[in-house]
């Protein structure tokens, strides 16, 4: 957070998600990200006179499910507009967006901020199409151009200007990688700009109820930039008001090799984009049955995950993170439930159950990531599956091995892929918990004449169980459940 | 352009700014001309503030329809070379401009 | 050199010469050889094409020959005919310049929707057709390339923008032709040069592959020697097209049998409804003259006339020239040299201190490649769509077309079709109205309100005038029909046709006139 006591930032992202569809947003190219330069090309892509876009009913449910995790009003009649500007990346001079009527309005998105809940809210989301590639040859006279991007979906989420740091900013922008993530709508990956971000930041006096200029930032296109950019452009602000100069309205592109930022369009130079509805795309309507449906099949969103595994299954707020970084992990973890004679949602939990979800957590987080983790695997290679992760849980559980031999056949399973059940068999482990037989085995011991007088000795000192537990957990080749058999030993020499 | 007055002549000024925002380049001899055209077009159409529009939705799309949407699949494509037949400047497998930001050794996509 | 009757006029339709060849009564390669030739002995003249493609033309023919010799093409509709293609359809292979330089030498790689309907029904694309850069124009004088001349008065203009179309089919270089209407481009030229053209109900033909003027105006359709023909052409045409977002995704009539139909609609006489704004100051007398002897003759067969009001019509030139070009400033923004068409580059030392050589370069590119009505109508788009500018000028004018519409609407509750001159005037002489392009714009008054609603709307011939000592002049009427009735437009003009045979006549001036 930007030191100063006498200053606080306001901070809005407004976030560019690239949507994973297959084909483009208005046309049937091929939406996947690379391939060689100007390969994923129609008509339509290049711009070619006569071209028209027909809108991908992909794109519009991908916005939508964004809308509804974000707790958006979905508009069931929209607008695509066309944003005029000219550049060599955008082919037909505008790009279709929308306007004044957008799809999503209003809503918030939800995020943990070290142990605090926060809750930004929302402006808009809107659908518009991705621009071409330039790439710029260094001292060059010329640019060159790539088209494959051009038309890939994108939905734009404007925050609003409620984020009041720089942690924040990161900690909100984290969140909705993992949320988009978490709805399958898109990779979230910044590397390959998947996730873009520009902030528009203020300074105001702390307490202050009115905004300060604001300057937007751009091309801040990495996590690890994101927080930089906005607490050097917070710090930036404070220098030039701390000397009594004003901020003024622009836009600057965040520098990431000098860690700096500098003045790319002053405010006069401002584009005006010169909106106009697409007369080649009437309104959108939403079929509030569609809706409905979307609404529906929604994927569960990673906070109302984490409230699920706090509530019901009562883990730790440690484990509810980590378990909540991505969905494969909650679908994984889900599945060790239920291998693990867990109920499924929504039955309550008994506090028997709760433990045993526990077990399951732990198993998951600290033994089985961990070694994923050592081997830079992800859960989805895990050679664990979440069934024998269950089994393995249940095993314990019930007592049928202990917790010592349930991390040698874990070590087993990791190593080898067979399953609990296979490796407990093969190597003998399952432990006897028939009362009658460890009966059996502790009266050999108690009635053996050889035996007696120990247990006269016993009878004067009460320490001496631990010499007759071994001595009958021997007869079952250590396979007896030790509490279970310390208990029968108690009782047959108190009968003595 | 409310009660009907008819609109200010377009200035000379207001002409080189519309003209950037096209992208067309004007000679100065040109600017008179077309603010006196456009001047006059803009006067003729100022009739339109004498039509009561109040709650009149605009028409923007001539048949009243809905937007329809197409399936998420992948169509034909046109080979890089049909693409690239027709380009001004082109170096390898990509269409050529002058550079976009002289003097900078940076380029920036648009704003996406 | 003497103009002997083309192949093609020896059969009364389009129907008839597809089924000649599909019957190997005549071969397509014979036909096309003989519009081939045709155009090669007169075009120097009318300036009809921007480009003939002799090869390709003679090749789809043999093609066609080939299949109904193999015992196929029952289902070529358009089997061996011929056809043109206004210069705004992109045709796959085939250089497409909207008339503009800054499109000089651009060869599509696909086909528009249509263009690969008609070849699929069989029709042979001779080439591509003059028009007004963009479609901008109502004389074809905008063309960057060449002026047409009105086949039937080598000094006049053949209207536009469409004006190599018309003047094509009227000089019988080819019996059907496409044109673009975004503001009567197909009916005004069709007027002009005294043949039959249709502009369809906005979504009946698709627009995929048509090179945008005004999206939500533009709509393309054929113009031919009959409405039978026009009819016929667009029955191939037309249809539903998943790529066009305004496509309209409905069963299309029978319009061949709407022009066999009566002119009455079963049980009941035609109501043919009279605009009076359309009949009033600034139309030709001579030009009203014949429209109302059309209306007579109508009259005489039983249909009964309503006096109808179109109120808004006085707006409709406004409304009009400020969404059009608001639409156009956008719809032209994708030529700026970077993908395709003409560049220019400023040279070494002619960049202004401080500015971007890509900036000169779009604004080099797109002064030197656009004419000045199209810069014009770019500046004219710009501004009314600025921040500032939106409402008072796109907003309001798109506000008052929805009135238009309405008064339309009411007016087809009172009348099945409306009967209306197409232009105001007879054909004009080249350069006459180049520099007034206000008064160039207010000639398009009966034919813009058909767009701005969406309608279907035809032209045809009506009569011919002499003007000046000229030879006769044709004069073109305007039917107009309610929404998604281009059947009951085509069955009233084939009636038209049925009682009589202006649309039969042909300029005689090509015979005397030595190319």
């Amino acid at each position: 957070m930007a030191a100063s006591d006498e200053f606080e930032p306001v901070i809005g992202l407004e976030v560019h998600v690239q949507l994973a569809t297959r084909s483009k947003a208005f046309c049937g190219a091929q939406a996947e990200y690379g391939g060689p330069p100007n390969a994923h090309i129609d008509p339509y892509t290049l711009g070619l006179p006569g071209a028209l876009p027909v809108l991908n009913h992909r794109t519009v449910e991908y916005a939508i499910r964004m809308g509804l995790a974000c707790h958006c009003d979905i508009a069931l009649k929209s607008e695509l507009s066309r944003k005029h500007y000219f550049y060599p990346d955008l082919p037909k001079g505008y790009q279709i967006s929308q306007f004044d009527q957008p799809i999503c309005q209003n809503g918030f998105v939800e995020f943990m901020l070290g142990s605090e809940r926060r809750r930004v809210g929302l402006a808009r989301i809107h659908i518009e199409e991705d621009a071409g590639k330039n790439l710029h040859i260094p001292g060059g006279r010329t640019s060159l151009i790539d088209y494959n991007r051009a038309g890939v979906p994108l939905i734009e989420v404007v925050s609003l200007p409620e984020i009041s740091s720089a942690e924040e900013a990161g900690e909100y922008l984290r969140a909705l990688r993992q949320l988009v993530r978490f709805l399958g709508i898109s990779d979230g990956n910044m590397d390959e700009g998947s996730l873009r971000c520009d902030a528009n930041v203020s300074i105001r006096p702390r307490g202050s109820r009115t905004l300060g200029q604001r300057t937007e930032l751009k091309n801040i296109n990495s996590f690890k930039y994101v927080q930089k950019a906005i607490e050097h452009e917070i710090l930036r602000q404070i220098d030039i008001v701390q000397s009594g100069g004003r901020v003024i309205m622009e836009t600057r592109g965040w520098d990431a090799a000098r860690g700096t930022s500098r003045s790319q369009r002053k405010k006069e130079e401002a584009h005006d984009y010169r909106y106009l509805p697409d007369p080649d795309l009437p309104p959108l309507l939403i079929d509030p049955l569609w809706l409905r449906s979307i609404a529906e099949t929604l994927p569960k969103t990673p906070m109302q995950r984490r409230d699920q595994y706090l509530e019901r299954l009562g883990l730790s707020p440690y484990d509810a993170s980590v378990l909540t970084a991505e969905r494969e992990l909650c679908e994984f973890f889900d599945r060790v439930l239920i291998a693990a004679g867990l109920p499924p949602e929504p039955t309550e939990l008994t506090d028997a159950q709760r433990t045993r979800a526990k077990q399951s957590a732990n198993w998951l987080s600290s033994e089985l990531l961990g070694l994923l983790n050592k081997d830079n695997r992800t859960i989805t290679e895990s050679p664990v599956s979440a069934e024998s992760l269950g089994e393995l849980v249940r095993y314990i559980s019930d007592a049928v091995i202990s917790g010592k031999q349930g991390k040698e056949v874990f070590a087993k399973m990791y190593e080898s892929r067979e399953t609990p059940t296979d490796i407990i068999e093969r190597l003998g482990l399952r432990q006897i918990s028939d009362p009658e037989i460890i009966t059996a085995a502790c009266r050999k011991v108690v009635d053996d004449p050889a035996m007696q007088k120990q247990v006269e000795k016993y009878k004067q000192n009460p320490k001496l169980l631990g010499f007759f537990v071994g001595k009958a957990l021997a007869e079952t080749q250590g396979k007896a459940r030790p509490e279970l058999l310390s208990e029968i030993m108690l009782r047959l020499l108190s009968e003595k | 352009m409310s009660g009907h007055t008819p609109p200010p002549r377009i200035s000379a000024d207001e002409i080189r700014v519309t003209a950037e925002m096209a992208r067309l380049l004007l000679s100065e001899s040109d600017i008179p001309k077309l603010s006196d055209e456009l001047s006059a077009i803009l006067a003729y159409a100022s009739s339109l503030a004498e039509v009561d529009v109040t709650d009149v939705p605009p028409m923007t799309h001539a048949v009243p329809d809905h937007c329809r949407l197409r399936g998420d699949v992948i169509e034909p494509h046109i080979s890089r070379d049909a693409a690239l037949r027709n380009a001004p400047q082109r170096e390898s497998a990509y269409f050529a401009v002058p550079a976009v930001f002289a003097g900078s050794d940076e380029g920036f996509d648009s704003e996406g | 050199m003497a103009s002997a009757k083309s192949l093609v006029d020896s059969f009364s339709s389009v129907a008839q010469l597809a089924s000649a060849v599909r019957s190997r009564q005549v071969s397509a390669v014979e036909v096309t050889r003989s519009q081939l030739d045709r155009i090669a002995q007169h075009d120097a003249t009318l300036g009809c094409f921007l480009a003939v493609d002799e090869q390709g033309a003679l090749s789809a023919a043999q093609v066609i020959d080939d299949q109904v010799r193999a015992g196929g093409g029952d289902d070529l509709l358009l089997a061996g005919v011929p056809i043109g293609i206004k210069d705004m359809i992109c045709t796959e292979g085939l250089v497409t310049t909207a008339g503009s330089k800054i499109l000089s030498g651009f060869v599509p790689p696909y086909d528009a929707t249509v263009v690969a309907k008609l070849r699929a029904a069989g029709a042979v694309i001779l080439g591509k057709l003059n028009l007004d850069e963009f479609a901008m124009g109502s004389s074809n004088e905008n063309s960057a390339y060449k002026p047409c001349k009105n086949p039937w008065d080598l000094t006049r203009v053949p209207g536009g923008s469409s004006g190599g179309s018309a003047a094509a089919v009227a000089a019988s270089l080819c019996p059907v032709s496409l044109g673009t209407d975004t503001g009567g481009s197909i009916r005004q030229p069709a007027a002009l040069c005294g043949v039959t053209g249709m502009k369809p109900t906005y979504g009946r033909v698709s627009r995929y592959g048509v090179i945008a003027f005004a999206s939500s105006l533009d709509q393309v359709g054929p113009l031919g020697r009959s409405a039978v023909d026009v009819a016929h052409t667009l029955q191939v045409m037309g249809g539903y097209d998943p790529r066009d977002a305004t496509s309209l995704n409905q069963p299309q009539p029978d319009y061949l049998a709407a022009t066999q139909a009566p002119l009455h609609p079963p049980g009941r006489r035609l109501r043919i409804g009279l605009p009076t704004e359309y009949f009033a100051k600034g139309l030709d007398p001579r030009v009203e003259s014949c429209v109302r002897q059309a209306i007579a003759t109508l009259e005489r067969e039983g249909a009964e006339l309503v006096d109808v009001s179109l109120p808004l019509t006085r707006h409709a030139v406004a409304i009009y020239y400020l969404v059009a070009t608001a639409e156009a400033s956008s719809n032209l923004s994708r030529y700026d040299g970077v993908r395709y068409g003409q560049r220019v580059t400023p040279r070494e030392g002619e960049l202004p201190a401080g500015q971007s050589a890509l900036v000169e370069m779009y604004k080099r590119t797109r002064a030197a490649g656009f004419g000045p009505e199209v810069r014009r109508r770019i500046m004219l788009g710009t501004y009314v769509l600025r921040s500032g500018h939106y409402d008072a000028y796109y907003r309001r004018a798109s506000q008052v077309r929805t009135l238009v519409a309405r008064d339309f609407a009411q007016a087809f509750a009172r009348c099945d079709v409306l009967m209306t001159p197409t232009s105001p005037v007879l054909p004009f002489r080249l350069g006459e109205r180049k520099n007034d392009p206000l008064s160039m714009y207010l000639a398009d008054v009966y034919t813009i309100g058909c767009n701005l609603a969406g309608l279907p709307g035809l032209s045809m011939p009506c009569g011919f005038v002499e003007d000046e000592g000229s030879a006769p002049l044709p004069v073109g009427v305007q039917l107009l029909g309610p929404t998604l009735r281009d059947d009951i437009v085509l069955q009233v003009a084939a009636a038209y046709q049925r009682l009589t045979d202006w649309h039969t006549r042909k300029p005689s001036l090509l015979a005397k006139d030595p190319v």
